[in-house]
């Protein structure tokens, strides 16, 4: 597995990271970014049950980020 | 397994949560609109990613307007690139990790995507593939058969 970017930044003056990555397709990342605001800030399970399974699929898959 | 909606489909079920659902279409959409990657392309990978899953549903729809060839579809279902372009071999062989050997796409094989594509293109393809791979996992959950 890589350790280092395998892209550039979209943003001038930003390094490379997952989020700046993306903006290298605003359309699609937009349409991401409020998914996935939504997806944790409302709905009907609590926020806690939603972090561990996060954590746990992190860590099946191997997933530093 | 059951579910509280009987004989539910798949959108049946996505709508218990409607805002959540509309957005999620919304990503679905510019994914396949951003108008970096050809549709072929984008096809192409959903399809063979459908196909490693076992996932039925997935592969039974056609979402582009010039649907790939019967022999076409035959070759990708069983992994056979042999009647696709460079360009197609090289994202196949990316999607062909997606779903279970992410982490073993190699920097060369990025490079070669970029190469053909250009960056924000390349980007546009493995969030694509993300996206297409997550599709079939919920619907592998759902069991709705749609």
């Amino acid at each position: 597995m890589s350790h280092k970017p395998r892209f550039s930044s979209a943003i001038q003056g930003q390094p490379a990271s997952f989020l700046s990555l993306l903006m290298h397709t605003p359309k699609s990342a937009n349409a991401f970014f409020e998914l996935y605001a939504r997806f944790w800030q409302q709905g009907v399970v609590a926020q806690e049950i939603k972090e561990m399974t996060r954590m746990r699929n992190a860590r099946i898959t191997d997933c530093g980020y | 397994m059951s579910w509280p909606i009987a004989n539910a489909t798949y959108e049946e079920l996505l709508n218990a949560q409607p805002a959540l659902a509309k957005d999620f279409t919304v990503f679905l959409d510019a994914i396949w609109n951003e108008g970096l990657v050809s549709q072929r392309l984008l096809e192409i990978t959903r399809l063979r990613i459908a196909a490693i899953h076992d996932c039925e549903p997935e592969w039974a729809e056609r979402r582009i307007n010039e649907p790939l060839d019967e022999p076409a579809l035959t070759h990708l279902k069983r992994g056979d690139y042999s009647l696709f372009s460079p360009q197609e071999i090289a994202v196949l062989n990316i999607a062909e990790k997606i779903p279970f050997q992410a982490h073993e796409v190699t920097d060369e094989e990025t490079d070669i995507l970029k190469g053909n594509l250009g960056e924000p293109a390349a980007i546009s393809l493995l969030t694509a593939m993300s996206l297409f791979d997550a599709t079939c996992r919920l619907k592998g959950i759902f069991e709705t058969g749609d």
